[in-house]
């Protein structure tokens, strides 16, 4: 009797999901149905649509230009908005060409197997003196490419299973980078492959401001700061090698890069604070606070750091006594990433500090106290992020799809130097 | 065009931003958790319409009989258009109100969309991006970068692996919502049949479908606005009004046997559309009540005409 029933139930729900899927194709009704399918797959496509109109959402990478150090009258690698990093040959000084590009257009480059697929490079390009060879930090494939200067070829020095947003730290032939898992890993150039050792930091989030090589009084650190506001600090030499020597926490993150000096560390968060602490113990000696989040690398000259905040101020801190001594807000408030640019002046004198904002505005101060010298609109340029760098009279910058200009100094005048159209 | 600017990012996107932050931050940096309460108070304010759209649907049941009889009667479709809108006009009832909670929420649903992406892009640009679109409390600035994780699901990602199970139950709720926020619609002619059909199963597709495209912040969002809807309807239809739950009904394509006060309603023709329209301004009175209100009014407007009848005849 039971199976009975189970088994008239059964036949009573196929016949249900029968009759409503016959309803659903029924003959007379498919004009209607043709017409609420369409509606259906233009709702569909419009999800997808609105995916799309995320494109803003991809990574950029705002690597910085860098001088060949062996030609730097004539030529320079930068990123490009296309996922590549190009070495730029200078003609004339104003006009730009590409002597190679990596990966080439096929995501190809000789020395490599198979295609590569970096997708944005935030970390600075480092040369290494003795190979003679740039090392480049993919972001979304997490790998470590030794590209030789002169193109030639190229090799993985290592993968990650993450991915690189931190700047790397060279120690002749011993890289350290961190990746996005919260690892910190040593890396022989001359022993690609495996890590010489490995610090996992065991956090969820990620690790994306390039960390400090010190000199303390136990030894050579490595300092590093995460978005989870732990700070660390890595022992490099010895039988410590790749162990914590310290750690402390702040209340907030950090994404920005760790400056150093004179056994000090100097660590900016989203907290609006920024740290001065003991290198060799991680004890707080000063903190000073800004307006808005500390993203940019700061930049340490004669005691004294310069440093810029998202709301668009500069100030100048004593490194010793976490003192201010002056501070420049910049009308319209706009982000500022890119580490200051410090240029000796001609005269000897006091020194000027160029601030790069993300709109294009370029600011030069008097390093001494702060007050404006110059500023020029960058025209027709995207987002500048990138650390701008200077080649005799001009700055050179980069904004975020790869576009690489030169700014006189003197006068209020930029040159497209590549791509040229 | 910086109008809509302004009414889109900072009358909309902005307030539910750091509103999210603010509950996540308050709530352990639980972003999940944040979303829920979210949905819940989203919920809580657009009830009255959700309240209208229940009562528009238990309207338009009670109008069904009608609706057949002028569908029989008239068969050029203006007539029977303007015959259709005269009973609607006569009852108070607007077809479109159901419409209304709907349009209420696609904002929402865009805006939550691109505040999801916002805040948990986990690309510097995109952190970068969110620092600008954060109201300067410390509060809120110090609660980033906000914790992505809550339960199985990274709710900034919309990969496949980690959103087929949260698509699945996002169509199964809304499959369940479909079928019991139309649980009191009785007998229907064939179209409205057909229709409702269709829509049974094309929305728990289509908002699984979307589950799969979107962060599963979004996902989270539908289930939990599914479930609330659920809950409300059952509670309007079941509990309140007396339909008999059936786990057999919510497989089935046949609709649940309406109750005695339903049955009333049908015969009750012009009266029951008069309250229909009544029902839809008066809170809502017990089901008994309800069924019997017509035959009490028909009963007491033939007592009031027996009456002036009599003083009629007296005065002759």
């Amino acid at each position: 009797m039971f199976h009975v029933k189970q088994s008239d139930r059964q036949a009573g729900r196929l016949a249900a999901w029968a009759q409503a899927a016959a309803s659903l194709f029924h003959v007379k009704h498919m004009w209607r149905l043709r017409r609420r399918g369409a509606t259906l797959l233009v709702l569909m496509a419009g999800v997808p649509l609105l995916v799309a109109c995320d494109v803003a959402d991809q990574p950029d990478g705002w690597a910085a230009p860098t001088l060949d150090p062996v030609e730097p009258e004539t030529r320079l690698i930068a990123p490009t908005g296309e996922d590549q990093v190009v070495a730029v040959q200078l003609l004339d000084g104003n006009l730009g060409s590409a002597v190679w590009e990596f990966p080439d257009d096929d995501g190809n480059f000789p020395g490599l197997d198979g295609e590569i697929e970096p997708v944005a490079f935030y970390a600075d390009p480092v040369w290494v003196e003795s190979t003679d060879e740039w090392l480049l930090a993919g972001y979304s494939d997490g790998a470590l490419y030794a590209v030789r200067r002169d193109g030639e070829s190229a090799r993985l020095v290592f993968d990650s299973e993450d991915r690189f947003v931190a700047d790397l730290v060279v120690d002749g032939t011993r890289v350290y980078l961190a990746d996005t898992g919260y690892r910190v890993y040593a890396v022989d150039i001359e022993q690609p492959g495996e890590a010489v050792w490995t610090w996992d930091g065991g956090s969820d989030l990620q690790i994306w401001g390039g960390p400090a090589l010190v000199d303390t009084e136990r030894g050579r650190l490595l300092i590093v700061a995460g978005l989870d506001g732990r700070i660390t600090a890595i022992n490099v030499d010895g039988d410590l090698a790749g162990r914590s020597a310290w750690q402390i926490e702040i209340e907030s993150g950090i994404a920005g890069s760790i400056g150093a000096t004179d056994g000090l560390v100097f660590v900016g968060g989203l907290d609006r604070t920024l740290y001065g602490l003991d290198a060799a113990t991680g004890a707080q000696i000063w903190a000073t606070e800004a307006s808005h989040w500390l993203w940019g690398t700061p930049l340490i000259r004669d005691g004294v750091i310069y440093t810029t905040d998202l709301r668009g101020n500069v100030y100048a801190i004593d490194a010793l006594t976490g003192a201010r001594r002056w501070l420049q807000p910049f009308a319209g408030g706009d982000r500022i990433r890119a580490q200051p640019l410090y240029v000796e002046h001609e005269s000897g004198e006091s020194g000027i500090l160029v601030i790069v904002a993300r709109g294009g505005m370029i600011h030069q101060l008097n390093a001494t106290d702060g007050s404006p010298l110059r500023q020029f609109q960058l025209e027709g340029a995207k987002d500048l992020m990138a650390n701008a760098i200077l080649r005799d009279d001009r700055i050179l910058v980069s904004d975020e799809d790869g576009v690489l200009y030169a700014v006189l100094l003197g006068a209020n005048q930029a040159v497209r130097l590549y791509p040229q159209n | 065009m910086d109008i809509l600017d302004f009414i889109w990012n900072d009358i909309l996107i902005g307030p539910i931003m750091n509103g999210l932050i603010v509950i996540a931050h308050a709530v352990d940096d639980n972003y999940g958790v944040a979303i829920i309460l979210f949905t819940l108070i989203v919920r809580v304010i657009t009830y009255p319409l959700t309240l209208r759209q229940l009562r528009a649907t238990r309207g338009m049941q009670e109008m069904q009989p009608r609706m057949q009889e002028i569908q029989k009667k008239y068969k050029d479709p203006k007539r029977r258009q303007e015959e259709l809108m005269k009973v609607y006009r006569e009852a108070g009832f607007n077809p479109l109100g159901c419409l209304w909670p709907l349009l209420v929420q696609m904002p929402i649903w865009i805006a939550l969309y691109q505040v999801l992406r916002r805040t948990l892009g986990d690309t510097p640009e995109q952190l970068l991006r969110l620092s600008s679109d954060l109201y300067d409390w410390s509060y809120i600035t110090s609660a980033i970068p906000i914790n992505r994780d809550f339960l199985f699901w990274d709710l900034g990602s919309s990969s496949l692996e980690q959103s087929l199970p949260l698509a699945i139950m996002v169509g199964v709720t809304a499959y369940i919502q479909q079928k019991v926020s139309t649980a009191r619609m009785g007998p229907r002619d064939e179209r409205s049949e057909s229709m409702n059909r269709t829509m049974l199963w094309m929305m728990p597709f289509m908002f699984g479908f979307f589950t799969l495209q979107v962060p599963a912040g979004l996902g989270l969002y539908w289930l939990v606005t599914s479930i609330f809807t659920i809950l409300t309807s059952w509670y309007y239809y079941f509990y309140r009004q007396g339909l008999r739950w059936s786990w057999k009904w919510l497989l089935s394509s046949e609709p649940l046997p309406a109750p005695a006060s339903a049955a009333a309603a049908a015969n009750g023709g012009t009266a029951v559309i008069a309250a229909a329209a009544e029902s839809s301004d008066e809170q809502e009175q017990p089901s008994e009540q309800q069924s019997e209100r017509p035959q009490r009014r028909q009963t007491s407007a033939a007592r009031r005409r027996r009456q002036r009848r009599r003083r009629a005849n007296r005065s002759r």
